[in-house]
């Protein structure tokens, strides 16, 4: 007996130090657990830049970048019409603090109203909070969709010497940390509660049998204990009982009082939702629209056909193309940066004022089995995404796009 | 002749209660007091959680209209099934603190190392609140009435009641206003956006937020009494659950053996 109850032990602690030592950082999000054709369809993410990738404890960064709701949001998702989204983060926990947030120049708190076809540009300050490598991603949550996720990025926050503290200012002027304020009132009543539970409990269970009344009490009726001549609840019981509720109400009562003077000026919670201002775009410069997409999956590769029309003034370039928090440049027009993915157009080159073209993009099929961003056997097999398009001022067009996509075989 | 009657039958009684059983000693009862506590704070956490369970988790969640009216309703089913098996049982009017002192216990551990150790909430986010005042009230009114339908209509107004107040104090100091990046909003508002929660985003809150159908701008009072209502419906849910679920099944089967 003793020798398998070691055993177990032994084999317990085994488990727990295996456990121990083979954990490893949690990094992803559930980024790819959502269905790649509502990936693509529903937010596009670009520009997306994080102000720096190491902070101290209590030291700033600032995400900024631009969301667009697509004009191909789903129609299975917030009826087809999103209309209060939450800019946010998605982080493992609560390891940084929002400090500031920023849509389209207005300064927004909570949620916004937004619509499809929509273009956010965000800025979100977050403060480190907690030593650690952490994965930061920015996101939109819609309401009666979900949380659409955008490109993330490995941020450390390094430990400083005072630790982490986090003051606001009420309206009546006092600075409080937001860290620990009120907690030692929460904390000091819920134990005042819980010593008064226990005395209840001790009261009724210390000094006499309990299952053993079972055979008493089967002999009389539910609403009756019988009186002090059978002992099941004495006159002593009821004067103790009635310190401990008498306790119980004087303990709350004066709680309730001293908390009301103590914290005048109380509000409710707060709804804050803004209408954001509407981004300013750029003047059109081409039109774009895809034909078709073809995953071959012998070559690994995607290849969309996509009409570009040139209604612009100078020649046009196509300079990338994004769907979801992915992005493919194309080489010939600029190399990509950190994060970005090659693709190629076919013929290469500018397009002329006026002119329509056909162009062939081939995308690194890896790259889209990787992120699962194939939706091959999916309910909707469907390509979507923006199409970039830049002229020779710079001008830059973001044109949504969508098509069925064609395997070659399934 | 029949005061007599009652007398020798009380004294019985009274043997009873004081007999000691030579294999029924009170290890048994620190036994089961002490393994329930692990079945009823996970039973009643776990109807929390289902019906109120937001509510409870965030200071942001914890307001005057939607928390009033819910929470009550879902914290009184188990204590009032607790109430019915242990009066029933042994006579004690424990049923409702005991559920009470157990999830407290189970919801600060809960809290304490999911909340504050996992994730990093601080505590003062995401305390949790507590039912213990409500509990030992309901239990002194039905020691007193021995009644469950005058705990029921009472009672409720009492749980619903000392609920608010004895967790409306601890969040008096979350509902302070502040400035937050130009805007007004309470420090309970300003915790719900500076901690961050992936997916719980703030449009999802159910809180109040206006209608026009207040009385006399006062939604507070409104949630009051409904909530009330709702806890009478929620105490008998908890009575099904004590005298059917719990008590008759085990009934029968004595009877059975």
């Amino acid at each position: 007996m003793k020798r398998r109850f070691a055993l177990s032990l032994l084999g317990s602690l085994v488990a727990v130090v295996a456990a121990a030592i083979g954990t490893t950082t949690a990094s992803a999000h559930g980024e790819r657990a959502q269905e790649s054709f509502i990936r693509m369809e529903s937010v596009a993410f670009w520009d997306v830049k994080f102000s720096t990738n190491n902070v101290k404890q209590g030291e700033d960064l600032t995400i900024t970048g631009t969301a667009k709701l697509l004009e191909t949001w789903p129609s299975n998702l917030s009826g087809g019409n999103p209309s209060v989204c939450y800019f946010t983060v998605v982080e493992p926990g609560a390891q940084f603090v929002l400090k500031d947030r920023v849509i389209n120049g207005a300064q927004a708190p909570q949620s916004v109203f937004c619509h499809k076809g929509g273009t956010y540009d965000f800025s979100m300050t977050l403060t480190g909070r907690s030593p650690g490598n952490w994965h930061v991603h920015p996101a939109v949550a819609v309401r009666e969709a979900g949380t659409i996720i955008g490109p993330g990025t490995w941020i450390t926050v390094n430990e400083a010497p005072g630790g982490f503290s986090y003051p606001i200012k009420l309206l009546n002027g006092q600075t409080v940390d937001l860290e620990s304020y009120g907690q030692w009132l929460i904390v000091g009543f819920s134990v005042a509660t819980f010593v008064l539970g226990m005395a209840w409990m001790i009261m009724w269970t210390w000094t006499r049998p309990t299952i053993t009344r079972l055979a008493v009490t089967n002999q009389l009726p539910l609403n009756q204990d019988g009186g002090d001549a059978v002992g099941l609840i004495t006159r002593q019981d009821h004067r103790n009982t009635a310190i401990i509720a008498g306790a119980t109400v004087v303990l709350v009562g004066a709680g309730f009082l001293i908390s009301a003077f103590a914290f005048p000026g109380r509000i409710p919670q707060q709804t804050d939702w803004i209408t954001p201002p509407t981004s300013e775009q750029p003047a059109s410069i081409g039109e774009a629209s895809l034909t078709g997409a073809v995953w071959d999956p012998s070559s690994q590769s995607l290849t969309m056909t996509a009409q570009i029309k040139n209604t612009g003034k100078s020649q046009l370039t196509l300079t990338a193309f994004r769907t979801s928090y992915l992005t493919f440049v194309n080489t010939t027009a600029r190399s990509p940066e950190s994060g970005e993915y090659q693709m190629t157009a076919t013929p290469a080159g500018t397009i002329d004022p006026g002119q329509t073209q056909t162009v062939q993009i081939k995308l690194p099929g890896s790259v889209f089995q990787q992120e699962e961003l194939l939706p091959i056997g999916k309910a909707q097999m469907e390509v979507a995404g923006v199409l970039e398009l830049t002229d020779a001022l710079g001008t830059r067009n973001m044109d949504t796009v969508l098509t069925s996509l064609m395997p070659t075989s399934t | 002749m029949a005061q007599a009657a009652i007398d020798i039958r009380a004294g019985e009684l009274r043997q009873q209660v004081f007999r000691k059983y030579r294999f029924i000693d009170r290890k048994w009862d620190f036994m089961f007091w002490f393994t329930a506590a692990f079945v009823v704070a996970a039973a009643a956490d776990i109807t929390r959680l289902l019906f109120a369970g937001d509510w409870d988790f965030w200071t942001d969640w914890k307001d005057r209209q939607w928390w009033m009216t819910i929470t009550p309703f879902a914290t009184i089913i188990i204590p009032s099934a607790l109430q019915f098996i242990q009066w029933r049982a042994w006579r004690m009017p424990t049923g409702a603190t005991y559920t009470a002192t157990c999830v407290f216990v189970a919801a600060w551990v809960g809290r304490v190392v999911q909340w504050k150790y996992f994730v990093n909430y601080p505590m003062n986010f995401v305390w949790p609140a507590t039912w213990i005042p409500a509990g030992i009230l309901i239990d002194f009114l039905l020691l007193q009435s021995r009644s469950f339908i005058v705990t029921s209509v009472i009672g409720a107004a009492v749980w619903t009641l000392t609920f608010w107040a004895s967790n409306y104090l601890m969040l008096a100091p979350f509902l302070q206003p502040a400035n937050f990046i130009g805007h007004t909003l309470t420090v309970a508002d300003v915790q719900g956006i500076t901690y961050i929660r992936a997916q719980t985003p703030e449009y999802i809150r159910v809180i109040e937020r206006g209608s026009l159908r207040t009385f006399l701008q006062e939604p507070q009072y409104v949630a009051l009494a409904f909530g009330t209502t709702l806890a009478v419906g929620g105490y008998w849910i908890g009575q099904f659950i004590g005298r059917y679920l719990a008590v008759w099944p085990i009934l029968r089967y004595l009877k059975q053996v």
